[in-house]
């Protein structure tokens, strides 16, 4: 595949994976991650830097990325927001592997959160650092890490990032 | 203070929404609970290893210091330069041998005591700080230290009782149950604002109805339902008290009153596979006055500190920690069940989201009253079915408030 192809392909991975999340469709979620064991974790940067293990969001293979899926859907208590990701910077780090190990990626997001009558307001913003894979005919997540910058958040952080 | 805040005639089975909202009320409880004879949580030794190792932590709203000095005991200062009012301190934790505060550098070593001050003498013999300046009287400001099984309190109080007496008997052998003595070690950190006043927070671990209310995880999970084995156990001034449940496991058979039981089942249950590590009970929630929450629900076991941030937002401070040198598997545990709790908790977040509500309702109607009708008096339960450490914990803050 032609580099800018692929480049192409996982900035498209990037835009409708937050597109799902910011229409509030939770549901879909899961399905950006690859079958085989996925990886996703959410912490912040300074639990990173400390070398601690602690993560915000952990979900360690399909299974447990649908249980939170639901689990927000149907269990969790909280108010009605409108959530907007803003995903920039996405940059290959490598080429090769796309239909194996995967190829890794990393990228910059911010997360705004409008609710009630208040105006959007930053929720938290940070970088990923992500694996991609190919499987069938799409890309998907084999791995995702989320580190937020902020040591306090601002507000709960409901839905992923 | 306005001659309207005083407090209903039901004493503690009410509660004022004022004192969740007022800035005078907020302005006393610094400086008599967080400012008076309290014991209040700063953090872990294990955070404070070495000689010269720190961190910042806060006294209600007070940014302070906590430090193993050159002897290697435990110091705690204000952060603040005895010089201009300056934070000498910067960094949230680290290793230092002395503190230089930016502004003028002035210098304090690791007991505190003022050791450097550029241009003492000033230049070329002119200037320089005036002949009745004595460095003695400039040290840091100091707190009382006390230290339990790993667990470091401070105090603005010299005479505060130790913090056995403060804790009282069963308090404590609920502290000594998750704090043994055994090394501990942090895993992680989790922080976040909760937008109610830090008293809804404290008072949310002491409510033991709504757990099997709102949590429909805990719920569905059988992890914490109103017909468990459970006690209430209130601290000798009423400040402390600790809710002890034992989880079935269970869905529930006849949901009654419950939360409606939602129709899922977890696909993979490793997010609550519990491992047994103490007896009473599959959970102990403490509650230390003032704001110390000490967490232990399955495997998880967390410090969570609830630092006052202005009288409609609080920050939950969480530190999640395990033992030294245990199991791999154990530890692996506490980190999936993680899952539940902070900011992005599949639990914690219906308790944030409530006591947002719980405050703007309050602040909409400051002279209406919380009612705290469940159960009666301010004692022990066997039972999920009161509110009678809410209510202990209001004669206290009463008391120490003069209201």
């Amino acid at each position: 595949m032609e580099r800018r192809e692929l480049v192409a392909d996982v900035e498209l991975l990037y835009t409708t994976y937050a597109e799902a999340l910011d229409d509030g469709d939770v549901a879909r979620w899961p399905s950006f991650f690859a079958d085989d064991g996925p990886f996703y974790r959410i912490t912040t940067r300074d639990n990173l830097e400390q070398g601690m293990e602690l993560c915000l969001a952990l979900c360690e293979g399909q299974a447990m990325l649908r249980d939170r899926a639901i689990a927000l859907q149907k269990t969790v208590m909280y108010r009605r927001r409108f959530q907007r990701r803003i995903t920039n910077g996405v940059r290959l780090l490598t080429f090769d592997g796309l239909e194996g190990e995967g190829v890794k990626a990393r990228a910059t997001f911010a997360v705004f959160e409008a609710m009630g009558d208040e105006p959007s307001k930053l929720l938290v913003c940070g970088r990923s650092s992500d694996v991609i894979v190919r499987q069938g005919s799409e890309l998907k997540f084999k791995d995702r890490l989320c580190v937020v910058d902020c040591r306090v958040i601002p507000d709960s952080l409901i839905f992923p990032i | 203070m306005q001659s309207t805040l005083t407090w209903p005639v039901e004493g503690s089975r009410r509660a004022p929404a004022w004192i969740y909202t007022d800035p005078s009320i907020y302005a006393r409880e610094q400086e008599r609970i967080f400012g008076g004879r309290s014991w209040n949580y700063v953090g872990l030794t294990a955070e404070i290893p070495q000689s010269g190792d720190f961190l910042q932590s806060y006294v209600g709203e007070t940014p302070v210091v906590v430090v193993r000095d050159r002897e290697s005991r435990i110091r705690v200062f204000v952060n603040r330069c005895t010089h201009r009012g300056s934070q000498f301190c910067l960094e949230p934790h680290g290793n230092a041998r002395a503190f230089t505060c930016p502004y003028h550098q002035w210098t304090f070593d690791l007991e505190g005591a003022l050791t450097g001050i550029p241009f003492r003498r000033g230049i070329r013999g002119k200037g320089g700080m005036s002949e009745c300046f004595d460095p003695l009287r400039h040290g840091l400001e100091k707190l009382a230290v006390a230290e339990r099984n790993g667990v470091i309190f401070a105090s603005y109080a010299k005479d505060v009782e130790p913090i056995e007496d403060y804790l009282g008997p069963a308090i404590l052998s609920y502290f000594d149950r998750v704090c043994d003595g055994r090394s501990l070690q942090v895993i992680g950190r989790m922080r976040h604002r909760v937008h109610a006043n830090w008293k809804l927070q404290v008072e949310n671990l002491k409510d033991t109805t709504h757990a099997a209310l709102l949590h429909a995880f805990y719920v569905k999970f059988g992890i914490w339902r109103s017909d468990q084995n459970t006690e209430v156990k209130v601290g000798p001034q009423g400040g402390s008290s600790v809710l002890v449940s034992t989880a079935s496991f269970r869905p529930v058979a006849d949901a009654g009153d419950e939360a409606a039981t939602p129709d899922f089942d977890l696909e993979d249950k490793r997010l609550i596979a519990y491992q047994r590590e103490f007896e009473r009970g599959t959970g102990a929630i403490l509650t230390i006055w003032p704001n110390l929450i000490i967490l232990q629900q399955l495997n998880l076991l967390a410090m969570r500190h609830v630092r006052p941030d202005g009288p409609n937002a609080c920050i939950k401070s969480w530190t999640f920690f395990g033992y030294k040198d245990e199991a791999v598997d154990l530890r692996k545990k506490r980190l999936m069940q993680a899952n539940l709790l902070g900011p992005a908790g599949l639990v914690t977040i219906d308790d944030n989201e409530v006591l947002a509500c719980a405050q703007a309702g309050a602040a909409a109607s400051p002279f209406a009253n919380a009612v705290l009708e469940a159960g009666v008096g301010s004692g022990d339960a066997d039972h999920l079915m009161t509110e009678s450490a809410v209510r202990a914990f209001y004669d206290y803050y009463r008391a120490v408030m003069e209201l």
